[in-house]
């Protein structure tokens, strides 16, 4: 008995090892091409919509333009092992290193890291925040739609359909993310005095969690009359939908979300939500470009903002109906 | 003095076993956060009829409603940590369990057939981490942490790595019904993990099976010779838990209609241990209570319902949750309440000591 079990420890333990060894050799191989210029990309990993979309894309994007990327997703948005990951891109001296950080913070030391040894950095998607001079001149350019756009689109809505004022509920991300933080600074820019919003909680991106959050919202609130629920995300907003369908309330309630998913889009062709504003995934093209014009020696912009659209019913059926949606 | 003291300690035995049960104090602490709610919001016990889905509505129900998925992961844990085990992957079964539903359901699949499909993927997982840790003896912690992490991985497969959506299936009504919708103006999934939780309640406790599990988590090797089968006992009671992650996956990802590979099911194997502890279930296994567990997922519910009720600030809704969970165990210490008594008991010498002197 106990020496079978000393075996199959013996074969397991010598699986590990050589899987261990093969991605060391696979690694290497893949570092040793010189005839491409390889790009690190420290990754969010497969998310749901728009995270899938936009990485597939840019994948994609660097593929076509000649470049060799190497992926290196984390999982359930790890800070640690990006910081991992973008420190072994440093140590293996990659052309560039293309960052979609889980957070905003903590970058300081890696970036620092990556200046020393001359690889320049573009972050895409979420922007980082860095103190450090020297930290910060490693990174060449942020590429990504504007979240601070697309808050003050939603609080432009509701200006405009509600011109008297109103009533409604923010379901905000998880807190500290800079998502959360910009898009929540677009919408307080923007918005109109007459408009109150009674309370703001997180959902934390997740459907589930949204419908439950503003069942206990609407119930809450239930005197003060709530007309409008700007989801921060689509996710939220389809779990808001729901609540307010369930409570009797479609139609009253109108619902703002951001994102511009598939499901979100029909959702408003089916009018349970109100108005999406897209968050545009779609920029491999524009990175790839911009970290190929970087290695040649032209200049690149240091903030290369990514237009994204706005949809109501009409425009949602008819970009449906097209079917050129990436996501 | 004194001897008023004993004679009322004497005099409320019932009242005193009921101090020191675990159960009491979930119920209270049950009632507390009620009572807070409905101090800061008035409507909160308030329940009306609601046309539109048929049955009560307020926020209690919708609390009966969350509760139903803890209810269920909660009680495949007790079994398992009953065993002197722990089982991370509940969570993640979830996950698989419910994009599996979703995903049968996008595919054109017969309602029925995608729930006991999911069901059974989720039966299969349990089983998995069943058959590792019974015939192969490997530690329930990493073997779970591993399927905690697979199951994960596994959900964005099967998904493709999108949040699948199955609002708009026609023919999917069951499964939603199941989630969302009411029996006599109860929530249906309340109904439905109350009467699995007493289901499995009656086979433990009417049968020897409880008694079995109990002793398989105090000693193994001694309840071999003694004529149980711990292999079995323990194979049943991951296999069980994963059947019961999968239920609760259904509940959750029904509710909505869609599966979020990331968020479903996430950190959820940490409420469940939670409304296990504090249903006086030991960590260490040998002794479970159900109806303990049952009251523990509800008050997990309960505060998170509680946390919305109270309008916390996103950012404190973690730190306000482990306040009311510590302050729920360190009421349910047992070294607690021998405190008051000996507290109480050194009052009683002092006043003694007092009188002598006088």
């Amino acid at each position: 008995m106990k020496n079978w079990k000393r075996a199959i420890a013996l074969v397991a333990s010598g699986a590990a090892l050589l899987s261990f060894a093969a991605c060391g050799n696979g690694g290497n191989a893949e570092g040793g091409d010189d005839s491409k210029p390889t790009i690190g990309f420290v990754a969010v990993g497969p998310e749901g919509g728009f995270r899938t979309a936009n990485e597939n894309d840019l994948q994609d994007a660097f593929k076509k333009a000649g470049f060799d990327l190497i992926y290196s997703p984390t999982q359930n948005n790890d800070q640690q092992k990006q910081i991992q990951a973008f420190n072994k891109f440093v140590n293996d001296e990659v052309d560039a290193i293309v960052l979609s950080s889980t957070e905003d913070s903590g970058w300081d030391e890696s970036l620092k890291k990556a200046k020393e040894a001359e690889i320049p950095v573009f972050t895409v998607d979420r922007d980082v925040d860095v103190t450090d001079p020297e930290a910060a001149s490693a990174i060449v350019s942020h590429i990504g739609p504007s979240n601070e756009w697309a808050g003050e689109q939603a609080a432009d809505f509701v200006n405009e359909n509600f011109p008297d004022g109103a009533n409604g509920f923010i379901l905000e991300g998880p807190a500290g993310l800079s998502v959360v933080k910009d898009r929540q600074t677009g919408w307080d820019n923007a918005i109109n005095d007459n408009v109150t919003v009674l309370e703001s909680q997180s959902a934390n991106w997740s459907t589930d969690e949204a419908k439950t959050v503003t069942a206990g919202l609407l119930d809450k609130h239930k005197s003060e009359n709530p007309q409008f629920i700007f989801a921060q995300n689509d996710e939220m907003g389809l779990g808001a939908a729901q609540a307010v369908e369930e409570a009797g309330l479609k139609g009253q309630v109108k619902i703002i979300t951001i994102d511009g998913t598939e499901a979100a889009l029909q959702a408003l062709v089916d009018g349970d939500l109100s108005f999406v504003i897209e968050y545009n995934p779609i920029f491999g093209e524009q990175t790839a470009t911009a970290v190929k014009d970087y290695l040649d020696g032209k200049t690149v912009e240091s903030d290369i903002v990514i237009d994204s659209q706005t949809f109501d019913a009409a425009s949602a059926k008819e970009a449906l109906d097209a079917g050129t949606r990436a996501y | 003095m004194a001897g008023h003291n004993t004679k009322k300690d004497a005099g409320n035995p019932i009242l005193k076993r009921l101090l020191s049960s675990n159960l009491t104090w979930s119920v209270v602490a049950l009632i507390v956060l009620i009572v807070i709610c409905t101090i800061f919001d008035h409507g909160f016990l308030s329940l009306s009829w609601n046309e539109n889905t048929g049955g009560l509505a307020g926020p209690l129900i919708t609390m009966l409603q969350e509760s139903a998925r803890y209810l269920m992961i909660a009680t495949g844990m007790t079994l398992v940590i009953s065993t002197s085990g722990i089982d991370l992957s509940v969570g993640s079964v979830m996950a698989v369990a419910g994009a599996a539903a979703m995903q049968f359901l996008v595919s054109g699949l017969n309602v029925w057939l995608a729930i006991l499909l999911s069901l059974l993927v989720g039966l299969v997982l349990g089983c998995i981490n069943g058959a590792l840790v019974s015939m192969l003896g490997l530690q329930p912690f990493i073997t779970t942490l591993i399927m905690m992490l697979a199951g994960r991985g596994l959900a964005k497969v099967i998904t493709a790595g999108q949040n699948t959506d199955a609002g708009s299936v026609a023919g999917s009504e069951p499964l939603r019904w199941m989630a969302n919708g009411f029996i006599l103006g109860i929530p249906a999934n309340f109904v439905i993990a109350i009467i699995i939780v007493c289901l499995v309640g009656l086979l433990c406790r009417k049968t020897a099976m409880g008694m079995m599990i109990e002793s398989v988590g105090i000693n193994q090797e001694a309840s071999r010779m003694t004529g149980i089968k711990p292999k079995k006992i323990l194979f049943l009671v991951y296999a069980v838990s994963g059947l019961l992650a999968a239920i609760a996956g259904l509940f959750a990802t029904a509710s909505v209609m869609r599966v979020d590979v990331v968020k479903t099911g996430q950190d959820l194997e940490m409420y469940a241990i939670l409304a296990v502890v504090i249903g006086g279930t030991s960590l260490l296994g040998g002794k479970f209570s159900l109806s303990g567990s049952a009251i523990g997922a509800v008050l997990i519910a309960m505060i998170r319902k509680t946390i919305i009720t109270l309008g916390i600030d996103s950012a404190a809704t973690p730190a306000f949750f482990a306040v009311v969970v510590i302050v729920i165990c360190v009421m349910q210490a047992p070294k607690i309440h021998s405190l008051s008594a000996e507290i109480k008991r050194k009052r009683a010498l002092k006043s003694e000591a007092k009188a002598v002197t006088a």
